[in-house]
């Protein structure tokens, strides 16, 4: 059976003893389940392009750091959302988002919605729900549900206990929850 | 019935998070609470809708340029590494220099390490050599001194014809017309050195002139007639710090200098 794990520590070894080509197969491998993290943190899909890119950049210089026989990828989603934070509290202090906005992507998703199937309006709800939520929440969120992160990788990764990780989970949840429920008021 | 069971329990249990302890409470929990049970599937159905949620599909450039421009990041970076310690190399490198440049300027400092390196092992003082070259003046006077010496040894006696003389005396006369004639080729071999030349010579150990050269390029021209003019005239020997030795002469500076 493929080990991903082995297979990436073989490769980080290489790179450490100074073989900089063998750093081109783990940015093959994880630049899309990357990308998907960095989207689902801001949104936007440049800015998790240039995240994903920064974050291999500085995974790469960083790579000393990393002790061989852990997963590559949680220790680079590390880096990752590390910089997305701070990225978005920039984003943040720059430019506030119109609260009209919010509203228009909450309730008129784009598409005409004659031709939407039920499917597609429920993740539009969803997806809206999403973008709802604080950014620590969706952070948190995508890092279990979407990338299935254990608690105990979540922690490192956003350097919190992994009893705040269960607490704020939970709390995540149920705002999302929450605001779905909404959403499905509005629809009807 | 008031539930009190955590959302976070619920949370951590979906999530395969609990302990053995917590896990077991959860589950007697949900066997007899229905809100909790209904709670435990929102979630789970919460977390269906998440994973479904459309990520927006990446740009072409980031699928397939994201390893070349990274690539080429990451390789400029090693690069750039030598450059960042630059500040550090170059004063170093400098200092090095110095040390070494110093170490060859004072004589008569000893050993010189660096760190566990020895640089220079063995170092000796300047020695003294004395020298000594044949001078321009022996290459003129040599012949000049001959040409007297021969007069000296000349007894002419005017107005007698050699076939009077007794036969000693005409066997001195054949001597001397003998001697004469080399005088007065040896006068006519007087040298007279460009002035306006440098003159070399290579001069044996013997101090017999070899060969000469004449010219003011850095290589003088091999000058064969100035050379069939000196070449075996003997002059002083030449000696490097007391032993004889071949020598290349320069006669025109030695001239300058005596001028």
């Amino acid at each position: 059976m493929y080990n991903s794990t082995e297979v990436d520590g073989v490769l980080i070894e290489r790179v450490k003893k100074g073989e900089t080509e063998a750093y081109n197969p783990l940015v093959e491998r994880y630049k899309l389940p990357l990308y998907t993290v960095m989207y689902r943190m801001v949104r936007h899909r440049d800015d998790a392009e240039d995240l994903v890119e920064e974050a291999f950049i500085k995974g790469f210089r960083a790579i000393k750091t990393f002790e061989t026989g852990r997963p590559f990828f949680a220790w680079l989603c590390k880096i990752a959302v590390n910089n997305a934070i701070n990225f978005l509290k920039k984003e943040r202090r720059g430019k506030m988002q119109p609260i009209e906005q919010v509203e228009h992507t909450l309730t008129a998703p784009q598409g005409d919605p004659v031709e939407m199937t039920e499917q597609k309006i429920l993740h539009e709800r969803v997806a809206a729900a999403m973008a709802q939520l604080n950014d620590d929440d969706r952070t948190i969120l995508s890092l279990r549900i979407d990338e299935e992160f254990s608690y105990d990788e979540i922690a490192s990764i956003l350097k919190i206990p992994r009893g705040t990780v269960m607490s704020r989970l939970a709390r995540a949840r149920q705002r999302l929850k929450k605001i779905f429920k909404s959403t499905e008021e509005e629809q009807q | 019935m008031k539930c009190d069971m955590p959302h976070e329990l619920l949370s951590g249990y979906l999530d395969g998070e609990l302990s053995d302890a917590q896990k077991k409470q959860v589950e007697e929990h949900l066997k007899k609470c229905t809100r909790c049970q209904k709670e435990l599937e929102e979630l789970r159905q919460l977390d269906e809708y998440v994973r479904t949620v459309e990520v927006e599909e990446p740009s072409r450039t980031f699928v397939f340029g994201l390893n070349r421009r990274v690539m080429k990041a990451v390789a400029k970076r090693r690069t750039s590494v030598l450059f960042r310690l630059s500040p550090v190399f170059a004063p170093v490198a400098v200092a090095v220099l110095v040390l070494i440049i110093l170490a060859n300027i004072d004589r008569q400092a000893g050993v010189v390490h660096l760190g566990h390196r020895v640089l220079y092992a063995e170092r000796r003082g300047r020695e003294e050599v004395t020298l000594s070259i044949p001078s321009i003046a022996g290459a003129q006077y040599g012949i000049e001194k001959g040409a007297v010496s021969q007069k000296e040894d000349v007894v002419v006696t005017p107005g007698l014809a050699p076939a009077a003389q007794a036969p000693e005396a005409a066997k001195k006369t054949a001597k001397r017309e003998v001697r004469d004639e080399v005088s007065s080729r040896r006068a006519e071999e007087f040298v007279e050195l460009p002035q306006d030349k440098i003159v070399r010579a290579i001069v044996d150990s013997t101090g017999t002139v070899v060969k000469v050269a004449t010219g003011n390029t850095i290589v003088p021209e091999r000058d064969t007639v100035l050379e069939n003019q000196l070449r075996g005239r003997q002059l002083t020997a030449p000696t490097v710090a007391g032993r004889r030795t071949q020598l290349y002469v320069d006669f025109t500076q030695k001239q300058e200098r005596d001028n």
